[in-house]
């Protein structure tokens, strides 16, 4: 392997660069100078990993916090909001990283028992997943942002939208341009007859094609896909939605009852349902039609604010999940895991699984609000 | 083999390489993994910061004076104190002892060769010095102005360099995790068999207790740095009212960090005190558990009393009167300190070296910081002294009186081990006595006028103050000439001190039985264990002319490497 | 230590101002209480401390005789004994501590409340009769609410003789109460032509730090020793501006008096002052008035775009838009307002002439006239 060497830079504990044969040691090319054996080690990169991780849930919590508060200081902008939250999207994600989780635990398992291949396979699943979750993720926000769904200060919904550029291109742009990069590179490795190039850069690939099937999925469920056919239509609708839901939480109303009653049926969760949200549509017209003060719909900028602020931190942190992975798949690929030192993908798999369950606490924090 | 050739054989020669001269240029330094170079590369860059934000004391110092304007307007006189609080705060006193100190000492002090994650340590050194530049460049371009607290809203109103500056604590904020992390790590996995948590100097118990609170509480300041960028950036409305947002709210995220920060600041300079008082009298620390344990108290404790800084901030009252009672029972554990450093002199064997001078001032200084942090506690008198220069004295009682003095005591102390050479004693004594002078005519005066009524963070004030703020001017100036003593007798001992033995100061720590200044593998020999305290195991040898361990008798074949020596 | 004493031969005791309010004595005695504590405490320290450096200094030998190293009752009585101490001092303070929260029945009535207005730089005080001040006019024995607001930023309402603070928080209301129990009478802090009498005058001033001008961000607080409430009740001398006579706020009505009289009333109601010095004197946040020349003829000079002639209508742009255009060299830091076109009139003559009225006739003569004249013509008086 010539690439070994190079490879002990990336490793945290792994070092042979300061080794002055201080010590003699027969656990592996792997151990440190500083550590007396290769349990050390492993215990040593565990524990690190695992107050990492406690780090990383106190990083999170500050946000927690900030949620509870405003949801208890403000619950009915939070009842409002959450309708325009699609939870199928929501919920595909749930299960993508579920599943990926799976898969990592099993990498780790693989890499335990030395078995590198079958790792790479898994490690791959893990970061289409991961890709996948991206994928779903950008048409959410995309969506939104052309509905005028921002942060508190950007919070433009329920105004004309001007033109708007277009997010989605800006999202899939850094992917486009990594997927292209990486099959190039798989081609040149191809050409130049590098058998462990080649395979690097094809998972490399594969993984980041997972980014247009979440893409692609998102697009064709049923309840963004309707509201993506009929653009500003459609988010008239979920407003009239949201605007009837209002009124059904007796604020003063200026529908009549039929109008009441969907806004009802709406805010308990069927907002995305395309029956109802035509329905809405029309009778929601009608509301803004009899009454032309502005809307009567609370600000839900601040809502928005602590839902990007920790939907976006933790896909920073599905981003770093790749990466690491991608380190880890260079590391596999190259044999180095076996069954007396297999520590990097124990960790990166403890990271893996505390990004999946910050969004298992997300998920029903942000869409499923009653 | 004799026990007197084999102390020869041991301790006799000094190393021809050290971790100074063992490799050279300056890429050895700057990339190098040992914890000693970066603890001493870490020591210079804190000694820096702590200039620049100790020439901006003057200055404020200076402007205060006369009540009127003299040559600074008020935005500048705001900016300047801002500069002055956050770079002492973040750049300066966080990282003081654990990084610069901790690295050089803790491993040593353990037995081991290096931290945990020598990477990490390196890595954390670099995210330190990226932190310090974002600051000199927020510095260099609008400054700052929001005090280093950054309440919110004025942290978004303001047309100073706050995103520049919040980027900076962040990044800082990891610098501080790391080491802390590398730390828990390597006390918890690398001691040596034999050395229990129980026989662990007093120093490693601070540093852990320390460490443990920079895990858990530096993340909060850091996604409040991060929200609060997101405001300023975005107008997330999270922290804002003029969007929606709470500004207690960030008060009561900031000081989640920022209390248990104090203990950050403190914690380890307690644990150099226990060291210093104990090795210059000769004694065995007394109350050993006790004061290993009171660290660990007062780390838990530190997270549950965040909300003494907001007793007037309008927050509810049955918060307030939790928060004042978890206050109270902070004073518990320092106190037991302070009392058992003073037991520990009872029947000492006392010299007044220089590090035993910042000892004893540490013990008086402190001592007047943490008894005022009294009547702050108390509810009633708070809110009158609350956000006045009797809290401005009180910290700098604790953050001055307390961890620089200690952070000083430390560094006279462990400088023969880092560079080996001896200072003057009678400079170093000197400085502390200055030191001590000047730090109590620049702070004692504050305490009479905050509780007299001058709000803190004033560029003007009332004529009536002029006179304590002449006094505490005066008292800084003479401060400032103290410290500039002790660093020339540093500076100087570098090319003039006598060479330092292994163990100058007859100390029983385990950093003192490898040569001054050490290999880079630390130990040239097995380490030979016993209680950190115990001055009975080390004497004095002629033919070394230092202090040795006793070395067990030789057994019928003598052992080339002594086995560890279970002491009681 | 002497110097400090004589220096300080100031009202009140050496480490506190005069104890001017109904928790006063209490916070006092409080801290005195934990005073002679701590001294004790901080005594025997540093006696034993300094007694053991001298007696068991090195002498002969490094190792000191055999001491014990650990004693359980001593240690265990020195960490739960001053408990006790810590407790009592905790009920205590959170005793007197709801007492300064919890007003009583007096204070927290309606007619009680006065609200405070924080903003940078200066404080309004907004009476039960809608009266407006800048000073803050209690009356002495009578309970008062305060209902505490900030406009802009955070500031914290502190009265020292009152031992009372309280933050202002954007966004929300605070408050706090209190009895005053002493006063100054205008006689005793001013002079009857206008100079600074023999007594200081009672301060109020921010101490949350909210900016540029924190440290300027004082006024007074006055209390009417007559024990009537409220500011209409009581005689204000407003001392540091020139009314021929000394008005009282509660008989100021706009159309009796100038327009520059209004103007100047205005400037001082609304807080002007807190930013905008009228006299010669430090420079505050906002440009000094007596030093602008105004004029359609006179540029100004901006942070960003053209020059603008200084005339009426950029006086008035400059209140109600202020944050539109910004005078080059200055914080954009001034609040913006929504003065009706009358206010605003006064406000520009006032602005234009700090110094005196350049036109002392009644505006009751010409009431009808202003409502009709624009700024301009007023202006070139």
């Amino acid at each position: 392997m010539t690439t070994a060497a190079s490879v002990e830079h990336h490793e945290e504990a792994g070092d042979g660069h300061h080794d002055h044969g201080h010590h003699e040691h027969h656990d592996g090319p792997f151990i440190a100078h500083h550590f007396e054996s290769a349990e050390q080690q492993f215990d040593s990169g565990k524990l690190g990993m695992w107050l990492f991780l406690v780090q990383e849930i106190l990083f999170f919590s500050g946000l927690f916090v900030a949620y509870i508060i405003y949801r208890n200081h403000n619950p009915e902008i939070f009842e409002a909001a959450h309708v325009h939250l699609d939870k199928w999207l929501g919920g595909l994600n749930t299960i993508v990283l579920l599943f990926s989780s799976l898969t990592m635990a099993w990498a780790v398992r693989c890499a335990q028992l030395g078995k590198n291949l079958a790792a790479v396979v898994h490690i791959v699943i893990t970061m289409v997943c991961a890709n996948i979750f991206l994928g779903v993720k950008a048409i959410e926000y995309t969506h939104k942002w052309e509905m005028g769904l921002f942060w508190a200060n950007y919070y433009t919904y329920g105004q004309p939208q001007p033109d708007h550029p277009p997010y989605l291109m800006y999202i899939s742009a850094p992917f486009i341009v990594c997927t292209l990069v990486a099959a190039f590179l798989a081609t040149v490795s191809r050409v130049r007859e590098s058998d462990f190039w080649f395979k690097f850069f094809l998972c490399i690939t594969i993984s980041f094609l997972g980014y247009f099937i979440g893409l692609g999925i998102a697009w064709a469920m049923p309840s963004s896909g309707h509201d993506d056919h009929h653009g500003g239509h459609g988010s008239h609708a979920v407003h009239a939605a949201a605007d009837g839901h209002e009124e059904g939480h007796g604020k003063e109303g200026h529908g009549d009852s039929h109008d009441e009653s969907h806004g009802k049926d709406d805010g308990h969760g069927h907002a995305n349902d395309a029956d109802h949200a035509e329905q809405g549509t029309d009778s929601g017209a009608a509301a803004m039609a009899t009454a032309d003060e502005p809307q009567e719909e609370p600000d839900l900028g601040g809502f928005f604010s602590i839902y990007y602020a920790m939907t976006g931190l933790h896909a920073i942190h599905i981003l770093a999940g790749i990466v690491a992975l991608t380190w880890l798949l260079y590391r596999t690929l190259a044999m180095h895991f076996r069954p007396n030192y297999f520590g990097p993908v124990e960790n990166v798999g403890l990271y893996w699984h505390l990004v999946d369950l910050i969004w298992i606490y997300l998920f029903p924090m942000m869409y499923l609000i009653h | 083999m004799s026990i007197a050739q084999q102390k020869e054989k041991l301790f006799g020669h000094a190393p021809e390489e050290n971790f100074l001269t063992e490799s050279k240029g300056w890429k050895s330094w700057f990339f190098t993994l040992d914890h000693k170079r970066i603890g001493i590369m870490y020591l210079i860059g804190v000694m820096a910061a702590f200039a620049l934000a100790g020439i901006f004391a003057l200055i404020l110092r200076a402007e205060l004076f006369t009540p009127n304007q003299m040559f600074l307007s008020n935005t500048n006189y705001n900016k300047m104190f801002t500069l002055h609080g956050a770079i002492m705060v973040f750049v300066f006193i966080i990282p003081s002892i654990p990084a610069a100190l901790g690295n050089f000492v803790l491993p040593i002090m353990l037995g081991a060769k290096d931290v945990a994650f020598p990477r990490l340590n390196l890595a954390s050194f670099y995210l330190w010095m990226l932190g310090t530049i974002f600051f000199i460049f927020a510095m260099v371009s609008t400054q700052l102005d929001t005090g280093w607290t950054f309440y919110t809203p004025y942290s978004v109103q303001t047309s100073s360099a706050v995103i520049s500056a919040l980027t900076g604590v962040f990044i800082l904020g990891f610098s501080s995790i790391f080491t802390g992390l590398n730390f828990i790590v390597t006390v918890n996995t690398m001691r040596p068999p034999g050395m229990t948590w129980f026989k662990m100097p007093l120093l490693l118990w601070a540093l852990y207790s320390t460490a443990l609170i920079q895990v858990l509480a530096t993340p909060v300041l850091a996604i409040t740095g991060l929200l609060l960028l997101g405001e300023r950036t975005l107008g997330l409305g999270i922290f804002d009212p003029a969007l929606g947002g709470d500004p207690v709210l960030f008060q009561h995220f900031f000081w989640f960090y920022s209390h248990p920060a104090v203990y950050i600041m403190i914690l380890p300079a307690m644990g150099i005190i226990s060291e210093l008082i104990s090795v210059h009298s000769q004694k065995k620390i007394f109350g050993y558990e006790f004061i290993a344990y009171s660290s660990i108290a007062i780390a838990i404790l530190s997270f549950l009393v965040w909300g003494h800084h907001m007793f007037t901030s309008g927050q509810s009252e049955m918060l307030i009167l939790i928060f004042s009672a978890l206050t109270f029972s902070v004073a518990v554990p320092s106190a037991v300190k302070v009392f058992n450093w003073v037991a520990t002199l009872y029947k000492g064997s006392i010299v007044l070296t220089t590090p035993m001078c910042y000892a004893l001032s540490f013990i008086f200084l402190f001592g007047i910081g943490g008894l005022t942090g009294l009547p702050l506690g108390t509810l009633s008198t708070d809110i009158h002294l609350h956000d006045t220069y009797y809290v401005v004295a009180h910290f700098h009682y604790v953050m001055v009186g307390g961890t620089l003095i200690a952070f000083l005591g430390g560094v006279f102390h462990w400088w023969p081990k880092m560079f080996g050479r001896m200072y003057s004693e009678k400079g170093g004594q000197l400085g502390a006595l200055i030191v001590f002078i000047g730090f109590n005519l620049t702070f004692f005066p504050q305490f009479i006028m905050g509780s007299r009524g001058m709000p803190r963070r004033y560029a003007r004030y009332d004529p009536e103050f002029q006179i304590f703020h002449q006094v505490s001017t005066i008292g800084s100036l003479v401060l400032g000439v103290g410290l500039a003593i002790a660093a020339y007798v540093l500076l100087v001992s570098l090319w003039r001190g006598k060479r330092a033995t292994g163990n100058p100061w007859g100390a029983a720590t385990l950093e003192f039985q490898c040569c001054s200044p050490p290999t880079f593998h630390n130990f040239e020999h097995e380490v030979i264990l016993h209680d950190p305290y115990d001055f009975e195991a080390i004497e004095f040898d002629e033919k070394v002319d230092g202090y040795v361990p006793v070395l067990p008798e030789p057994a019928e074949e003598p052992a080339p490497v002594p086995e560890p020596v279970e002491s009681n | 230590m002497v110097l400090f004493a004589q220096e300080t031969s100031r009202e009140g005791t050496f480490s506190f101002p005069l104890p001017a309010s109904n928790f006063a004595a209490d916070v006092d005695g409080m801290y005195a209480f934990i005073f002679w504590i701590s001294l004790f405490f901080f005594v025997v320290i540093n006696v034993c401390m300094f007694y053991f450096v001298y007696k068991y200094r090195r002498k002969d030998s490094r190792l000191p005789e055999k001491s014990p190293s650990h004693h359980m009752g001593i240690e265990l009585a020195w960490t739960i004994l001053p408990s006790f101490l810590l407790v009592y001092m905790f009920v205590v303070g959170a005793f007197g501590y709801l007492d300064m929260r919890t007003p009583p029945e007096a204070a927290a009535a309606v007619e009680r409340t006065i609200d405070v207005k924080a903003f940078k730089y200066g404080w309004q005080f907004i009476y039960p009769n809608g009266d407006i001040t800048t000073e803050l006019h209690l009356a002495k024995d009578v309970p008062v609410r305060f209902r505490i607001k900030a406009e802009d930023a955070l500031h914290s309402f502190f009265i020292r003789e009152f031992r009372v603070k309280m933050d202002c928080v954007p966004g929300r209301f605070t408050e706090c109460w209190v009895t005053p129990r002493m006063t100054r009478t205008p006689d005793e802090t001013l002079n009857k032509d206008g100079s600074r009498g023999s007594l200081e005058p009672f301060h109020l001033a921010c101490s949350e730090y909210c900016g540029e001008g924190h440290s300027q961000m004082r006024t007074e607080w006055k209390a009417n020793p007559d024990g009537k409430t409220g500011s209409w009740a009581f005689p204000v001398y407003v001392h540091d501006c020139s009314f021929d006579e000394l008005a009282t706020f509660t008989n100021w009505k706009p159309q009796e008096n100038s327009r520059w009289e209004n103007g100047q009333f205005y400037f001082k109601a609304y807080g002007c002052v807190g930013c905008h010095n009228i006299e010669d004197g430090p420079q505050k946040v906002g440009p000094n008035f007596k030093a602008v020349n105004w004029g359609s003829n006179v540029m100004r000079q901006f942070e960003e775009g053209p020059d603008a002639p200084a005339d009426d209508d950029y006086i008035r742009e400059s209140i109600n838009y202020s944050t539109k255009r910004v005078v080059k060299g200055y914080p954009n830091q001034m609040p913006k307002f929504n003065f009706d076109d009358e206010k605003l009139s006064y406000l520009i003559d006032f602005i234009k002439s700090p110094a005196s009225d350049p036109n002392p006739t009644k505006v009751k003569d010409l009431k009808k006239e202003t409502a009709k004249t624009t700024d301009s013509q007023s202006a070139e008086q």
